[in-house]
């Protein structure tokens, strides 16, 4: 989970905020596939969780609902 | 990745259904993670496909009741599964893509290390034609992280 996690300390220097944000796109990029599909999970649920929802009980519920709609 | 998502994924990979994960899922691997309210799931349109499809789905604990295999990957028609967060939609169609296509060009991920359990996405190049395609604000805002990660490198 994301609270169990220690923070990287290291102070990075950057000239601006595009070279700051590649080097975001650059660490994730970086990181295997199985890490950055973790991370989707754990970003939604902290999301959730600040929204008040409780999110350690959350199932999948299994019911197939029909939708008719235009392509998407 | 929710325990419930790689549970159906694993299914899917039993019984060999072709799919590919589209929409935030595939930005997280081609961009960065972000936050999402569902597992968008593109799949084949053909009998094979959509009996391997019916067969994952059963396997999983879907009731299929009232439905055919066939419907499952009728033009037009769109699945749901669960609630926000917890949902997956599974699509026989999005705009901008041809599956077959898209098939051939698909990155392959392991997305659980203990169980090896592998996963089909959409290409970088056919996740942007897509999100263009689509046009919604949040479409377009993956366009732009999906560029810049590219640009990134």
């Amino acid at each position: 989970m994301v609270q169990t996690k220690r923070m990287d300390k290291t102070l990075r220097r950057y000239s601006s905020l595009d070279e700051m944000k590649a080097d975001e796109y650059r660490y994730w990029q970086t990181r295997p596939v199985y890490e950055r599909v973790a991370a989707i999970s754990e970003l939604t649920e902290e999301g959730y969780r600040l929204k008040g929802v409780a999110t350690d009980a959350f199932r999948l519920q299994r019911t197939l609902v029909r939708i008719q709609r235009p392509s998407r | 990745m929710h325990s419930d998502f790689k549970e159906l994924l694993s299914a899917f990979s039993a019984h060999r259904v072709k799919y590919l994960v589209v929409g935030a899922y595939a930005v997280g691997v081609h961009a960065q993670p972000r936050a999402t309210k569902d597992l968008d799931i593109l799949v084949k349109r053909d009998p094979e496909n959509a009996m391997a499809l019916y067969a994952a789905l059963a396997q999983f604990g879907a009731p299929l009741e009232g439905l055919t295999p066939h419907n499952l990957v009728e033009r037009g028609s769109f699945f749901r599964m669960g609630r926000e967060p917890l949902a997956v939609d599974i699509l026989s169609e999005i705009a901008g893509v041809e599956f077959d296509g898209a098939w051939e060009r698909r990155t392959e991920a392991v997305i659980d290390p203990v169980s090896g359990l592998t996963v089909y996405f959409i290409s970088r190049r056919d996740l942007l034609t897509a999100k263009l395609a689509a046009g919604r604000a949040q479409d377009l805002a993956d366009v732009e992280a999906i560029r810049k990660a590219e640009e990134s490198q």
